[in-house]
């Protein structure tokens, strides 16, 4: 079996085109059925907005509005347009119940996700719970509760987020964006040389993957 | 040589604006062919 081709991606939680993105990803490599190649997909944190408070409070339309300075109108444009996008992906994003809040502590919770091997699964935990479900992705107590519903040790999760453990993996990933001049997210790396900004279509998953797992028989 | 020659030639032999300017760095990452725009969130706002 062939090494898997590795797409590393920066996202963050509070990011409405990166769950699109994850979901039109997922599809790219689902179009390809029994000819698709192994992939080894690795979450990095980007920092949407740091100064965000732990418990702002109001919706995320107050939050754009007031905290970013977005008319009201604008924000609820925004967010009719997303939430069809996101619907197409099969995502029921629900913004007037959204939490916003710092996502510090999430991304610190998925570095010690990684070294347990449940990245992938709480991700997909963390974004359904931010968009989906209204639920609060900035308070220990419930990061905590999300990392046991993913087969994680919840003292150990405790422990990893009270401790700041996974910090400077958190700030590692934010400077290695820096160094690729990753602006938005999500942004893929493909096989760690080809760049993919946005939410692309699913086409353009599956067409990049084609491309690089040709590259990679060609040279094997 | 008037001072205006002088000036001149001071100023042709010292760095030019090309050699000074930094040579930017090589992009990291290579741009599929494939691409189109795509929505993303920045810093601020998510674009769309």
């Amino acid at each position: 079996m062939s090494n898997p081709i590795k797409i590393d991606i920066w996202s963050d939680v509070a990011c409405p085109w990166c769950y699109i993105g994850k979901r039109h990803l997922e599809s790219g490599i689902a179009a390809l059925g029994a000819d698709a190649p192994p992939v080894e997909i690795e979450y990095h944190s980007f920092e949407l907005s740091p100064d965000t408070p732990v418990d702002f409070e109001g919706s995320n339309a107050d939050f754009l509005a007031k905290h970013k300075g977005v008319p009201l109108e604008r924000v609820h444009e925004m967010h009719d347009h997303v939430a069809t996008i996101a619907r197409e992906a099969g995502l029921d994003y629900d913004f007037g119940a959204v939490k916003q809040t710092k996502t510090l502590k999430a991304h610190e919770l998925l570095h010690f996700a990684k070294a347990n091997g449940r990245q992938l699964e709480l991700k997909e935990r963390l974004l359904k719970a931010f968009f989906v479900e209204g639920g609060h992705v900035g308070h220990i107590d419930d990061l905590v509760g999300y990392a046991a519903e993913v087969g994680l040790d919840a003292d150990a999760a405790r422990e990893a987020l009270e401790s700041g453990r996974y910090a400077a993996d958190v700030q590692a990933d934010i400077a290695q964006a820096v160094a690729y001049g990753i602006q938005g997210v999500p942004f893929f790396v493909i096989d760690g040389k080809y760049g993919v900004s946005g939410a692309q279509p699913a086409e353009v998953f599956t067409q990049a993957l084609t491309q690089v797992a040709g590259e990679k028989a060609a040279v094997a | 040589m008037s001072d205006q020659m002088q000036a001149e030639a001071i100023m042709n032999v010292g760095p030019s604006q090309e050699a000074a300017a930094p040579t930017p760095p090589r992009p990291l990452l290579i741009r599929l062919a494939g691409e189109t725009s795509a929505p993303v969130c920045d810093g601020d706002v998510c674009a769309i």
